[in-house]
């Protein structure tokens, strides 16, 4: 079903569909908290916490782009988040990163990932180090343009920066990321 | 793969379980709260005016009509249809936009906390009305005046405009600032001075020759900016509380 209707039925009151919404972007939500915050295990908080704003908020919710919609919630919970664990975060991040992949191992259904792709692994935790090195608004941008496939106008939109700071924040992000990627031979 | 998808690791599927689980106990206990659109405000402020409201409402347009007409029958009096027309269309301004004077009263924010209501709300709903029947006031005239007029329809239009939005402008000025004059006998003041001022170019011979249309065409847009500015701030001086005590 289109979100749009979802979105109408919800109003609608068949508050039900909201379950399917958390179904179909939980993922997407989860995947920014872990790689916005570098904290694994705080993201799934964060994704809650997201579809919990967005149901107590839904009635007055205009469709437009939900996606992007839930993605600035879950950029504004992020945000919140860096400012309150500011001292802890670095100590945070690889442990957090580090510990899913001990578990991977022993994990039945993470274990046929092994055999061809424990390194992707490695892969994710270097580079999700490396995004943690990026100032957070260039982390944001690069999140939002690179791995959601958001064009400049619309991340400015969602971050509330110009157009042409946008722009700035992806190219100066992706400068350092590549320049440290190359560094440790990716 | 997918490139896109390589970035991605694999999810604790238990995590993900729990939070689902969390998020399907916080829908079960949502409730609804009910928020009408933009058109059933609308229709749920103005099935509450009372007839004597859109009686003089509709009076207002039909002796815009009247006088449009009586200035289409004195073709080649110029500045004397375009004179009456400006006061006519000021005073048609200050009576539509009397209903909105009402709300600035005193003791409107024990009303609105006691009977639930929105003012600021009701504001604007009232300040689109007023605009909707000002602005039918201003077709009119312009429509079959200009129509009528040596100079054109379109810098007839000019004549209008600048009285149209100048006295709005004050009007809406005197709502906030001069809120405890703004009823009875501060409203027909207000009416007069704008009615005299309209009537001002009038006196002047040369105000309504071509030469001076640049002129009309600057105060307009300037009207247009300062009553956007005007517009604008309204509601957030109603909001904030600082300039306009309801109670």
């Amino acid at each position: 079903m289109e979100d749009r209707e979802l979105i109408r039925r919800i109003q609608n009151g068949q508050k039900e569909y909201l379950n399917e919404i958390a179904g179909k972007y939980y993922d997407d939500i989860y995947y920014f908290c872990a790689y916005q915050t570098g904290n694994r295990e705080d993201a799934y908080d964060l994704a809650q916490e997201t579809f919990f704003k967005f149901i107590r908020y839904v009635e007055s919710y205009r469709y437009r782009n939900l996606k992007g919609y839930l993605l600035t919630i879950a950029m504004n919970l992020c945000r919140n988040y860096a400012g309150r664990t500011a001292g802890t975060r670095i100590a945070a991040t690889f442990d957090s990163w580090e510990q899913p992949e001990r578990e991977a191992a022993d994990c039945a259904e993470v274990s046929m990932c092994c055999q061809g792709e424990f390194g992707r692994l490695e892969d994710h935790l270097l580079l999700a180090e490396m995004l943690g090195r990026l100032p957070e608004a260039q982390r944001e941008a690069v999140l939002l343009h690179h791995f959601y496939g958001y064009k400049n106008r619309e991340i400015a939109r969602m971050t509330g920066a110009s157009g042409p700071a946008v722009k700035s924040r992806i190219r100066q992000g992706l400068t350092k990321l590549k320049k440290w990627l190359e560094e440790e031979g990716f | 793969m997918d490139s896109k998808m390589k970035w991605r690791f694999p999810v604790d599927e238990r995590r993900k379980a729990a939070c689902m689980r969390e998020i399907r106990l916080q829908v079960e206990e949502k409730r609804f709260r009910r928020y009408p659109s933009f058109a059933e405000n609308v229709w749920n402020e103005l099935r509450f005016q009372s007839p004597w409201h859109w009686a003089l409402q509709g009076g207002v347009l039909f002796a815009a009509l009247l006088v449009a007409v009586w200035g289409s029958r004195r073709a080649g009096t110029d500045s004397v249809n375009i004179a009456a027309s400006s006061v006519f269309i000021v005073f048609a301004g200050n009576i539509c936009l009397s209903g909105v004077a009402r709300l600035f009263s005193w003791h409107m924010a024990e009303l609105e906390q006691t009977l639930y209501l929105n003012l600021k709300q009701m504001i604007c709903i009232r300040m689109l009305e007023a605009g909707v029947v000002d602005s039918g006031v201003l077709a009119i005239l312009t429509g079959v005046g200009g129509g009528c007029s040596v100079s054109g329809t379109g810098v007839y239009f000019l004549y209008m405009l600048v009285p149209f939005l100048w006295s709005d402008v004050l009007y809406l000025y005197m709502l906030t600032a001069f809120r405890n004059l703004f009823s009875g006998f501060g409203q027909t003041a207000a009416g007069v001075i704008c009615g005299l001022l309209a009537l001002f170019p009038a006196f002047l011979e040369k105000a309504y020759q071509p030469d001076y249309v640049p002129v009309w065409a600057a105060l307009s847009v300037a009207g247009i900016l300062v009553l956007g500015v005007e517009l604008y701030r309204i509601p957030g001086k109603i909001e904030r509380g600082e300039h306009v005590c309801l109670n």
